[in-house]
């Protein structure tokens, strides 16, 4: 009874309370000061989604509308046609993703067969227009080419990475065996 | 079988085609002989005859085609004099069958199936002559060489070209 | 009956059916890759291996018959077994290149490896990886993905009997494609890519455009021809991508032609109307409808204010049911004028006419079931695989399965010309002359006499076919006349009709189920419009207009009075000459493809005050035209067609209305609602349930209409489905026909007799090219590319002799002008003949023929489209 009387006038709660506040004073800062110092991303981070090329610059993409058929936010818009340059070649004519729709679910790049697809780390791109956020073909291959070695190292951290497949355009049409069922 | 008279030279006019079908009656089913006998007299089957003898025997040119594809015996193209036929069969295969092909190919600057720019021969391994006794063997438009070796064959074919050669020789004196 | 077990569930069968059949019965659909119902069984593919239960084998569903007491297993783990490894071994040198296949995602093959998890091979090889046959401009093969089922193959032999491709070389390596490596040439059905069950034959023209989920398929009617085909529209948001067909579907069984596969592009081409035009100060600038409605409406009324007979109207022979009904029934009742003509009676008049005075109605009284039970089959003046693609195959399968007896009259070999028992070669025009002299022989004991024989040599036909058809048509009791452009637009050809209806009279034909006469309509619904009263002469229900019984009934029923007489094309031009018709209205019609004066029409036609034309394309009338309202195609319209068959089958709108085109119906009513007259139609399906009601033998029908479809995408049984009757009654066609006689001795001699050609002497004729309909799948990119010009088609062995190429130009000389025109020398034609595809035809062509147009006496449709030209070889 005296007990419980001299902890309420002497707020010894309190003082148990401001003991982590201070301890804390002392210890190493967690938060980050996020536009000057950035975290580590790992290497399965799912950020925007990039379009890869070879080695030899080509774009990978062959326009199979897989990732249209994939995307459970209906996101990704594919049109495809006969390569202008290259008459026995597929490829799309048109790519559009529209970020603001997309749930980063990374279905898209597991369901590409020719690894055209990877996850960047990028995250922080903004736009005053909506249309800012549906990005053509051409910015996602940007993206990509910013982001370099990191979409390769998406793939390998997320198994679909093809050893065989070296970046070489030649192994173009030589898809992976697809493994289903038994 | 009797030598083959080969030379592109060599025309069929549409009438002869018609002659030799109306012969087999213009049945369907006698399409392998007439084409062996075109085969015979031209060393190949052009295309614009294997067309004819489809309209003459009532067969689709797709179906003909069919069938001069299906036959190893038909050729559409046009062959050499002398058709080197070396065994790579078992048989002789173990017994340096590669070496003869290999000796021909360095030699006559051709590859399996081709003909020499001169026209004068053509290279065709075949999987079995049938004499493995005499393993290795080769066939020349029908004559047997056995037990043959790669020095040997090059022999032989020199033999041919001064054959031919001499032939030629003759004809134009003659003329 | 054969009592089969199916997975312990006991069915009977008929015997000599295969376990197939049984297991369908049953109730479990067996996967195919090869087989196909229309077709023999191969046993290609195996992978319809079945167990049978009593001795542990597996064997082929497909080729294996059943027999009494037959216990099968279809989905054992042996079954399973079997299968997955025959996968798994056709998977070996398939490349796997799914993703850039046209046919992922209705691919067979692929669905059956997802069901049976063979894409995981036990095997390893190579995969194939052949360059692609691009030659064709149509198809793409691949050799790669090809798992020869051959079904292709013997769907190119068996069923569209055209052979143009087959299987090359041997083993591993055989290969399909056109023989000699050369480009492929055919009939471009397309019937081989449709049936394909991998991606090893492509459609080059939509090439790696689409993807099948992204695609709706519309089931619609396709309006090219008479054969009233089903297809499927593949649109993606609203835009036509491709067509397609499903194995069984409609009465064309799953096949459709050329023009209905691949001409779909002219209803998406640039060059389309897609605002109303005004004229203004000699030009056609664009309007708007509420612009233009208001202005057309005034004019109309205050024109029809000064009397009947006024205003005349033209309608095409693709227009549905409904519009052609709203049509004419706008003429008579508000425009109150009985000048009506279609392009249906041009085509069709002259043997729709003698028809329908005969039996009383435009249904034929065989459709292609009997032609395919017929014991004699004659086709005269007609190219059926042409005209009428379908009923081409009819004949093809008759002859094939059934050892029908086919005897074709016409002036050149067609496609069926291989399947005949004669081809009988008729000179132009002359076959009235034929059918006249085939029913005296008949009836004077079936031997021909001197004088016959040579009337015969005179109109070209050899005696000794002439002789086999009489024995022939006297010995038998099931026979089918089919007859087709040729025969409708001949000089004689209402006189022909006639002499073919009385010689199936005194035959006994028409009460013998299974004989009777099969017209071939030339466009998508010619009988409809017909039957719906869009021609001066019939009033719907083909009710005779110059009888005023018949008037009032349709007036009481409208609530009007109609007017009579009136006219056809003729009279309308006449009555344009005179000033007494001062307006006219077109419906997708154009004299100017067949009137050869084309300056007579355009300064008659510039007489007119009012001309309004509704069209999809501008054609020339434009010149003329005081307004031209753009109307939405067949593709973006619903409504009802009227096959050959005499099926009525619905097209559905596939697309979205094209700009601001809008359907005829919709124009017509909205004209209507500006002249502040009025019409008891609210919208389109008010038009229908009008007719469905008037005419209740009008409801559609069709066959085939629904099917079984199996699991695997794979179609595995067509059933019969119960539809309402498209035929007509026999009974009262019997009886009709009974007191039927024929209005003059229909023996006209042929022009060209006596006359004996000479050289470069031929009868110049227009005929219908099967790669077109009607002159706008001009306006079709793909059918272009298929065939882009027109060629006159010229007899081989003069060509040879004269040493003409195809593609060189010849100097056609007639009485009234001379042009060049390329040549293209095919076999078979007649060697007094000269063909030129009618959908190229143009003011010059036209122009060979003089001013004069040659109007039928009887039915008073222009005739006339032969002339004798002499050709001679530009150097």
């Amino acid at each position: 009874m005296l007990k419980k009387f001299l902890q309420t006038i002497l707020f010894s709660e309190l003082g148990q309370g401001l003991k982590l506040t201070f301890r804390h004073m002392f210890m190493k800062k967690i938060t980050v000061q996020y536009p000057k110092e950035k975290l580590t991303l790992a290497d399965g981070y799912r950020g925007f989604i990039a379009h890869r090329r070879y080695e030899n610059g080509v774009e990978r993409c062959v326009g199979c509308d897989l990732c249209e058929a994939i995307c459970p936010a209906k996101a990704i818009r594919v049109v495809s046609d006969i390569h202008p340059e290259v008459p026995d070649r597929r490829y799309a004519k048109e790519y559009t993703l529209d970020f603001t729709r997309c749930i980063f679910c990374g279905f898209c790049v597991v369901a590409c067969p020719v690894n055209a697809l990877s996850m960047t780390k990028e995250f922080a791109h903004s736009s005053f227009t909506r249309n800012g956020l549906i990005y053509s073909k051409e910015q996602m291959l940007a993206l990509g080419d910013r982001a370099g070695d990191e979409s390769d190292a998406y793939l390998k951290v997320k198994n679909m990475w093809d050893a065989e497949d070296s970046g070489k355009e030649e192994g173009r049409y030589h898809f992976p065996p697809i493994t289903m069922g038994g | 079988m009797t030598k083959a008279e080969h030379g592109a030279a060599l025309e069929i006019t549409d009438e002869q085609i018609d002659q030799i079908c109306e012969e087999f009656g213009n049945r369907e089913g006698s399409v392998v002989q007439v084409l062996q006998i075109i085969q015979e007299k031209y060393g190949y089957v052009p295309a614009e005859v294997l067309e004819r003898v489809g309209d003459d025997l009532g067969i689709p040119h797709s179906k003909m085609f069919g069938v001069l594809t299906f036959y190893s015996q038909f050729y559409q193209e046009p062959r050499g004099k002398f058709i080197l036929k070396v065994c790579v069969g078992t048989a002789c295969h173990v017994r340096g069958a590669e070496l003869l092909v290999d000796k021909i190919k360095e030699n006559l600057h051709i590859e399996a199936g081709e003909n020499t720019e001169d026209m004068m021969f053509t290279l065709e391994p075949v999987a079995c002559l049938g004499s493995c006794a005499l393993a290795p063997m080769a066939m020349v438009n029908g004559n047997s060489f056995g037990k043959l070796s790669p020095d040997r064959m090059l022999e032989m074919i020199h033999q041919f070209q001064e054959e031919e050669a001499s032939e030629n020789k003759e004809s134009v004196s003659a003329s | 009956m054969v009592k089969v077990t199916i997975n312990g569930k006991e069915v009977e069968v008929e015997p000599g059916k295969t376990i197939l059949h049984a297991a369908e019965k049953a109730g479990f659909p067996i996967p195919t890759f090869c087989y196909n119902p229309r077709m023999d069984p191969a046993g290609a593919c195996r992978i319809c291996a079945v167990e049978l239960e009593d001795s542990k084998r597996t064997v082929m569903g497909c080729i294996t018959a059943v027999s009494d007491g037959m216990k099968v297993l279809t989905e054992s783990a042996k079954v399973h077994d079997a299968r997955k490894t025959n996968l798994e071994l056709l998977l070996l040198h398939h490349p796997l290149d799914c993703p850039v296949c046209d046919c992922g995602g209705e691919c067979p093959l692929q669905n059956m490896s997802f069901a049976y998890g063979a894409a995981d091979s036990r095997f390893e090889s190579h995969r194939n990886d052949e360059p692609e046959d691009m030659k064709s401009d149509v198809l793409v093969f691949n050799s790669n993905r090809c798992i020869l089922c051959g079904k292709c193959v013997r769907i190119c032999d068996e069923i569209q009997d055209v052979h143009a491709i087959g299987f090359i070389n041997r083993g591993f390596d055989t290969i399909i494609g056109p023989p000699l490596g050369k480009k492929l040439d055919c009939e471009f059905c397309g019937d081989c890519l449709e049936i394909c069950p991998t991606g090893a034959i492509t459609d080059k023209f939509v090439r790696y455009q689409f993807r099948p989920w992204q695609m709706e398929k519309i089931e619609t009617t396709c309006s090219s021809c008479g054969s009233g085909c089903r297809m499927l529209v593949d649109t993606e948001s609203e835009a036509i991508v491709r067509i397609s067909s499903q194995e069984g579907l409609g009465p064309n069984e799953g096949s459709i032609c050329v023009v209905g596969r691949f001409g779909f592009n002219h209803v998406q081409n640039h060059s389309r109307l897609d605002k109303p035009l005004i004229k203004k100060e000699h030009r056609l600038v664009p309007g708007t409808w509420s612009e233009v409605l208001p202005r057309i409406a005034d004019r109309l009324k205050s024109i029809v204010s000064g009397g009947s007979g006024r205003v005349a109207g033209l309608v095409s022979s693709r227009t549905p049911l409904e519009d052609a009904f709203l049509f004419q029934r706008f003429i008579r009742q508000t425009l109150r004028s009985n000048y009506i003509d279609s392009g249906a009676r041009r085509g069709m008049m002259n043997i729709a006419k003698p028809l329908a005075l005969a039996t009383g109605t435009l249904r034929p009284l065989v459709d292609n079931e009997d032609i395919i039970g017929a014991e004699v089959i004659v086709v005269i003046g007609a190219d059926p695989a042409v005209e009428s693609n379908i009923t081409g195959l009819a004949i093809k399968k008759a002859v094939r399965k059934n050892r029908s007896r086919l005897y074709l009259v016409h002036g050149q070999d067609v496609s069926v010309s291989t399947r005949a028992k004669e081809v009988i070669k008729l000179l132009p025009n002359s076959e009235a002359a034929f059918l006249e002299l085939l029913r005296k022989v008949l009836a004077a004991g079936g031997s021909l006499d001197t004088a016959s024989k040579d009337l015969l040599v005179k109109i070209g036909a050899s005696v000794e076919g002439v002789e086999n058809l009489l024995s022939d048509l006297s010995s038998s009791r099931k026979v089918v006349f089919v007859t087709g452009r040729r025969f409708h637009h001949s000089d004689a050809g209402y006189e022909a009709s006639e002499a073919l209806i009385a010689l199936l009279k005194e035959r006994g034909l028409w009460e013998q189920e299974g004989s009777g006469i099969f017209p071939l309509p030339e466009l998508g619904n010619d009988m409809g419009v017909l039957m719906m009263g869009a021609s001066y002469e019939w009033l719907p229900g083909l009710l005779d207009s110059g009888n005023p019984d018949n008037r009032k009934v349709w007036g009481t029923h409208w609530g009007t009075t109609l007017d009579s007489p009136g006219g056809g094309l003729k009279e309308i031009l006449a009555g344009i000459e005179e000033g007494k018709i001062r307006a006219l209205i077109t419906l997708g019609e154009n004299p100017f493809e067949y009137i050869p004066d084309s300056e007579f029409l355009r300064k008659t036609l510039g007489k007119l005050e009012l001309l309004v034309v509704i069209d999809q394309h501008q054609t020339e009338i434009a010149d003329v035209a005081h307004f031209l309202l753009p109307s939405a195609s067949s593709f973006e319209r619903p409504g009802h067609l009227v096959s050959a068959e005499g099926f009525v089958q619905p097209t559905a709108p596939s697309m979205a209305y094209w700009g601001e085109s809008l359907p005829d119906a919709e124009i017509l009513l909205r004209l209507v609602r500006q002249m502040g007259a009025s019409l008891p139609f609210e919208n389109f399906s008010s038009i229908s349930q009008e007719i469905f009601k008037i005419f209740p033998d009008l409801r559609p029908s069709t066959r085939n209409g629904s099917h079984f479809q199996g699991k695997t995408g794979e179609i595995i049984l067509a059933l019969p489905t119960p539809s309402t009757p498209h035929k007509a009654l026999r009974e009262t066609v019997v009886s009709k026909i009974r007191g039927w006689e024929a209005g003059v001795s229909p023996g006209q001699a042929p022009k060209a007799e006596g006359q004996e050609p000479s050289g470069n002497e031929f009868m110049f004729q227009f005929s219908k090219s099967i790669n077109h309909s009607g002159t706008f799948t001009t306006h079709d990119s793909n059918l272009m590319t298929i065939e882009g010009s027109g060629l006159l088609r010229v007899p081989r062995q003069w060509a040879r002799k004269m040493k003409v190429k195809k593609g060189n130009c010849v100097l056609v000389r007639s009485a009234h002008g001379t042009i060049s025109l390329p040549v293209d020398p095919v076999a078979g034609l007649s060697d007094r003949e000269v063909h030129f595809p009618i959908h190229f035809a143009d003011e010059r062509t036209l122009a060979l023929f003089g001013k004069d147009i040659v109007w039928n006496h009887r039915s008073g449709v222009p005739s006339g489209q032969t002339l004798s030209v002499t050709l001679e070889p530009v150097v």
